[in-house]
């Protein structure tokens, strides 16, 4: 049996589940439910004839038994690794909230609370895409996750470090769902860390709604530091009103397998969007990232830098849209994809898309792959660098342009020493 | 013991020989020219002393203080005291020089089985050698070779040779594209670092160097192969009667 058919199979549980547990009002969450069953009931799963997963097959989730999680609750935890001590601490342990591992202390103008408990239900399904396979099957099957909530004129004094946690004794689905409103004026950095403990797979389909306001400045730092099982999508929207900055970095350091989407509409005149991003996988580790700039307001600038180093059987994926409506005149949009082959067998699959209807626009794309360059290589080992530490000094330094523009020190240097770690395996 | 020795050295690129048999013994505290037309293997020699790969050695052998130096990595060659400056260097953006100089004199300090410097005598060392050839400190901080002038890249081989303290110096074409005061701040950091203990190999197309750094023996190479060898005095009249005298 497919697994759509599978979780179809479990709609009426799946809603009883949730009208039991969770207030709904005005029932907009069961009816967000509802049509999400029945699209992802005809959509299913995607194949490879579908040109947005050409390069990313995910028949294997097919033959795959998965289970919710049951218990909310673990005892031992070390996150040590992975926390950013100057921050407001926000552990999540399947789901919910943990208070035991948490550690924060919000100024006045955040709130944080669980997706269920919501005062904003209208912000769930208002900009996620119902088309893309997971998102559907999110949007049917969650039942967890987190709502932050920033007011006008916040000017956040700590980034928001989020640690999702799976525990994943058995092979677990999780469909988190994350709701950030940023008002007006405000200016906010969070990070989003992802572990498991426990040596099943842990099925992460996570989808993340985030409006921007007017005139406020944020931030993103996806840490996708997985265990060597899991298998990740993270698909997240964005809507940024006008004069807002967006900044994304996607660090994709671990994971067997991991689709990023990002969307970005710039609902605005005068908005900036900046995505970011690393990839290196290895082994036969997969790292997919699609991404949209959606450019509907004239006087907008977009920014995308993905740099992938791709080793083994390892196969990285770079799709990057740029899309410019027919008004949004005075558009400035680039984008490079950039990456390093280090075996014969490894893999990349770069793509930029640009779909441009307005004439008086400047855009460019460029995308590159190859080997370290042989003759940095030889310069280094002729100083008395051996072959590894003199390949690790030039993907470092390679990857480095993107890790330049982490503006957390403490999490700048964490993502080098994990970077440095990986790099030299 | 010499400290190198050339022993009928052949080696091909791409299919074609470039050295067709080279024979050349240099011993320690001796400075060495190696003079000759465009094309006449030079570079390759320099290249295949410091382990590039993309020749092919067919013949011969090179002992190194009676090591056979070509079945050693590169690194392992820096470690045992030969060292390279690049004709043409390499700029690596993202790696600093000081990252990159530290890396590579501790890798060679473990060699010789010497602790690793600590972060203030590195520094110290550092300043010391950078004055040597006249480098600004904020060299140091900066991207190997990354935006330097010709004479700024030259400049910082010599500050390298003058970190890693190798036994054994080949100097490809330092002085190519140098004006008259880098050449003379270059020349100036080798004598400098000239002693009993080490040698020099200076391959130059032209005498101009060779008023600076004054050599004990110059040879001429040409198509592959050592021709001719003497004194000082040989580099003049080559300067005099170009290298259509030697054909």
């Amino acid at each position: 049996m497919e697994l759509k058919d599978k979780l179809y199979d479990m709609k009426a549980g799946a809603l009883d589940f949730f009208n039991q547990n969770f207030q709904d009002k005005d029932g907009i969450f069961s009816k967000l439910k509802i049509s999400a069953i029945e699209k992802f009931a005809t959509l299913g799963i995607p194949n490879i004839k579908q040109e947005d997963w050409k390069y990313t097959n995910v028949a294997f989730l097919n033959r795959l038994d998965f289970k919710y999680p049951e218990s909310k609750i673990i005892s031992n935890l070390d996150i040590d690794a992975h926390k950013i001590n100057d921050s407001n601490l926000i552990v999540i342990v399947n789901g919910e909230i943990s208070e035991q591992f948490s550690d924060f202390n919000l100024q006045d103008g955040i709130e944080i609370c669980s997706i269920i408990d919501t005062e904003h239900p209208d912000l769930v399904g208002k900009i996620a895409n119902l088309e893309h396979h997971f998102t559907a099957m999110n949007s049917a099957l969650f039942s967890s996750g987190i709502c932050i909530k920033i007011n006008d004129n916040v000017e956040s004094e700590k980034p928001i470090q989020l640690i999702f946690v799976n525990s994943a004794e058995e092979n677990y689905i999780h469909n988190y769902r994350k709701i950030i409103s940023v008002g007006n004026n405000s200016n906010v950095k969070i990070i989003e860390s992802h572990i498991s403990v426990g040596d099943a797979v842990s099925f992460n389909n996570n989808v993340g709604e985030i409006y921007v306001g007017k005139n406020s400045n944020f931030e993103i730092n996806f840490v996708q530091n997985h265990f060597s099982n899991d298998v990740t999508i993270a698909s997240n929207y964005i809507n940024q009103d006008r004069d807002s900055v967006f900044t994304s970095l996607t660090l994709g350091l671990s994971g067997k397998f991991s689709r990023n989407y990002l969307g970005a509409v710039l609902d605005g005149e005068n908005c900036t969007t900046n995505y970011y991003g690393i990839f290196i996988p290895n082994g036969s580790e997969l790292m997919d990232n699609h991404t949209l700039v959606n450019h509907a307001k004239p006087h907008c600038y977009s920014n995308e830098n993905y740099r992938g180093v791709i080793g083994d059987k390892a196969i990285g994926v770079f799709n990057g849209k740029i899309y410019v409506a027919k008004d949004a005149q005075k558009t400035n949009a680039y984008q490079s994809n950039k990456n390093v082959l280090l075996s014969d067998t490894a893999v990349i699959n770069t793509k930029p898309e640009l779909e441009i209807y307005a004439d008086d626009v400047k855009c460019s794309h460029g995308a590159t792959s190859g080997n370290l360059d042989a003759d940095s290589m030889f310069y280094l080992r002729a100083r008395g660098i051996d072959y590894n530490t003199a390949q690790t000094l030039l993907l470092n330094a390679f990857v480095g342009e993107i890790t330049e523009k982490i503006s957390i020190e403490e999490l700048k240097q964490k993502v080098e020493l994990m970077i440095l770690d990986k790099l030299s395996k | 013991m010499s400290l190198l020795e050339i022993k009928n050295l052949k080696a091909n690129v791409e299919g074609n020989e470039i050295l067709h048999g080279l024979n050349l013994t240099v011993n320690k505290g001796e400075i060495h020219a190696i003079m000759g037309p465009n094309g006449s293997g030079k570079s390759t020699l320099a290249s295949v002393l410091a382990g590039k790969s993309d020749y092919e050695i067919t013949e011969g052998e090179v002992l190194f203080n009676g090591k056979g130096l070509l079945d050693m990595d590169p690194e392992i060659r820096a470690r045992e005291g030969l060292f390279l400056a690049f004709q043409y260097p390499v700029e690596i953006p993202g790696v600093s020089n000081a990252n990159f100089i530290k890396t590579a004199v501790n890798e060679i300090r473990k060699h010789r089985g010497l602790e690793a410097l600590d972060a203030m005598d590195f520094l110290q060392m550092m300043r010391e050698k950078a004055n040597l050839v006249e480098m600004d400190k904020s060299f140091l901080t900066r991207s190997v070779n990354e935006g330097f002038s010709g004479g700024e890249k030259k400049r910082n081989e010599i500050f390298q040779l003058a970190m890693l303290e190798p036994q054994l110096a080949i100097l490809d074409e330092t002085d190519s594209g140098l004006d008259i005061d880098a050449l003379r701040i270059v020349a100036n950091g080798v004598n400098k670092l000239k002693n009993e203990n080490n040698a020099f190999v200076v391959i130059t197309h032209y005498q101009r160097l060779l008023n600076h750094i004054v050599p004990d023996f110059v040879h001429i190479l040409y198509n592959g192969k050592i021709v001719k060898s003497g004194g000082k005095e040989l580099a003049f009249e080559l300067e005099e009667k170009g290298y259509d005298w030697i054909k």
